[in-house]
């Protein structure tokens, strides 16, 4: 849990943690976020590395600071919906770039997914 | 701000540190790392003023270091002597008579989060509750510069785990700056702003540990490995 | 004050045994003398313990301060690493040793007068007094005399730390040296008018002359007292500067 990569700043790791934990609804939209310090602890990481996270979160308008209240996931629909659809597609293209580096072609991927979740497309 | 310009530092014939000139701000976690050996400590203790420069010079806050700048540096050493003749409770009170700057119910909270027994007798302590009494004694200061010399060598995960939070939640990194040796860098490096990298006394390196995963990929770990050899 | 107080306190946690151990020396003597008492005709060979014990308090400063600083030396970084001056740390110590040394010699001189006074043991005739008043004026020079040599052991305590870390194993033999060769030099600079002329102003006799026994009077100086006083001042400054700007760990 609180091993990082090395080849990616921290920064952005835990980033990329927090933004799953949005879309998975883990964190509502809304809700208020650890301190700084608090999150530091969590993870075992650096309060200052906490603190730009925030800060590029803020900036890519996931999360919003109220002046001494602190940290909060957004309330803005639509960002959140943006979110979650940049998510998948950051997932789907790793995967189907995998995929396709191994030769599968479209349809077997198609296939392959739809046998692996169980569903068919024809009965929708 | 600590500031090293040109300082060199013999013992007797033997060189420990080479022409180092370095600059630390406020509110930094900093983590000195090299091999056994290499000048760490020598560096510590020339900023706690414990060691004097054989040429350069070595300022606190605009101040020469000598060992009167204990007054806005606090000091952990790596030897695991203490006033033996304490319990911890004794200790607590001894270092809040001699630094003005100890905060107690810091002390206490850190002594409730390391879960550390005040009556204990310093002499019959652990290994791992006598690095945690050393933190305690250390962290509860309110000054400016805390230096810590292998806080977390010899001690069990359990306790390193412990003392690697304690250090996050007790550090105010908006008037403070820890500096630190370890061996142990891949347990502290995801909480280090920078590293000074010191190799045979002579500094290798300094840089963001950040900057150092943006620009080469790599951790501190990795990257002493490629360098070190 | 506060800070001062712990110190003290911290001091004599450090060197305590020593001061119970000699407690427990001086009531040895004194059953020591009792048996001697019952002994003896002569009533003043049984005194001869009492006497030995208080003159070799002579090396009870020197002896606490050494203890003391012995405990510091292994864990030096604890010691300096405090923001009050050496003078006020070592002052600590000092004081320490002062309070020991009074403690301990009011002790011996209680215990040798209770031996007087109480009429069971009727051990010396009169002149209690006489003896009073010769211990007023030994004690506070066994105890200036402890004292001197107390900063004597801190002044080479303090070398010795300072030489450490410059010429590594050969500093003990260094200040083993320097202790000899400023004994010879302090012994021959006293043999020299130079030194007759600043010690020798403000005679004053003591006069050891009562009932029951008398001595020769004393011929002391008041130069001599501030001689050995701007020496032993000078000394300990020096030490304070030494361990303030020159000793490292």
């Amino acid at each position: 849990m609180d091993e990082f990569n090395a080849s990616k700043p921290i920064y952005l790791q835990l980033a990329d943690r927090i933004n799953r934990q949005i879309v998975s609804k883990e964190l509502k939209a809304g809700e208020k976020l650890p301190s700084v310090r608090d999150m530091g602890i969590k993870y075992s990481v650096n309060p200052n590395t906490i603190q730009r996270t925030y800060s590029e979160l803020e900036r890519e308008g996931i999360l919003e600071t109220k002046r001494g209240q602190g940290t909060f996931v957004t309330e803005q629909e639509d960002r959140l919906v943006q979110l979650r659809d940049n998510l998948k597609h950051e997932q789907i293209l790793l995967f189907v770039q995998v995929m396709q580096e191994m030769g599968y072609s479209s349809l077997e991927i198609i296939s392959g997914l739809k046998d692996h979740l169980k569903f068919d497309i024809g009965d929708e | 701000m600590i500031q090293m310009i040109n300082v060199s530092k013999k013992y007797m014939k033997q060189s420990a540190l080479k022409d180092i000139s370095l600059t630390l701000p406020i509110g930094k976690i900093i983590g000195i790392v090299g091999e056994n050996g290499c000048g760490k400590s020598t560096l510590l203790k020339l900023i706690a003023g414990l060691s004097l420069p054989t040429s350069g010079r070595v300022t606190v806050n605009g101040e020469t270091a000598n060992r009167r700048i204990c007054k806005v540096v606090s000091y952990l050493s790596e030897l695991d002597s203490l006033n033996y003749i304490f319990t911890v409770r004794e200790a607590l009170d001894f270092q809040a008579s001699q630094f003005t700057d100890f905060n107690m119910a810091k002390a206490e909270e850190i002594m409730k989060f390391m879960q550390l027994e005040p009556h204990m007798k310093i002499k019959n302590l652990s290994k791992g509750n006598l690095g945690r009494l050393k933190i305690i004694l250390t962290l509860a200061r309110e000054v400016p510069y805390i230096l810590m010399d292998e806080p977390l060598s010899g001690l069990d995960p359990m306790v390193r785990e412990s003392i690697i939070k304690g250090m996050i939640s007790y550090v105010d990194l908006e008037s403070q700056t820890l500096i630190m040796t370890s061996h142990e860098i891949t347990e502290i490096e995801s909480i280090l702003d920078c590293f000074i990298a010191i190799r045979d006394g002579s500094l290798l390196r300094m840089a963001d540990v950040e900057e150092l995963h943006e620009s080469e990929g790599l951790g501190v770990t990795d990257w002493m490995k490629k360098t070190y050899v | 004050m506060r800070a001062w107080v712990a110190l003290l306190k911290r001091d004599f946690k450090l060197t305590r045994t020593v001061f119970f151990v000699g407690l427990v020396i001086n009531v040895l003597i004194a059953m020591l003398t009792i048996y001697l008492g019952m002994k003896a005709e002569n009533t003043l060979l049984m005194f001869i313990p009492v006497v030995a014990a208080v003159v070799f308090h002579v090396f009870y400063v020197p002896i606490i301060v050494f203890i003391s600083l012995k405990t510091e030396a292994n864990q030096l970084h604890l010691w300096l690493h405090n923001p009050q001056s050496a003078s006020t740390l070592l002052i600590s110590k000092i004081v320490d040793g002062l309070i020991m040394i009074v403690i301990s010699l009011l002790m011996l001189y209680v215990m040798s007068g209770l031996l007087m006074i109480i009429p069971k043991f009727s051990l010396i005739e009169a002149d209690w007094t006489d003896t009073w008043i010769s211990g007023l004026l030994i004690f506070p020079h066994i105890i200036l005399i402890s004292i001197m040599t107390g900063v004597l052991v801190m002044f080479f305590w303090a070398l010795y730390q300072f030489l450490k870390f410059k010429i590594g194993r050969w500093s003990l033999l260094v200040v083993i040296g320097t202790v000899i060769l400023s004994g010879w030099i302090v012994a021959l600079f006293e043999s020299t008018k130079l030194y007759i002329l600043l010690t020798q102003w403000g005679s004053m006799g003591i006069n050891f002359n009562f009932s029951t026994f008398s001595l020769d009077p004393i011929q002391v100086y008041t130069g001599e007292y501030f001689y050995n006083f701007i020496i032993i001042i000078g000394l300990f400054f020096l030490s304070a500067w030494i361990i303030d700007n020159k000793v490292e760990v």
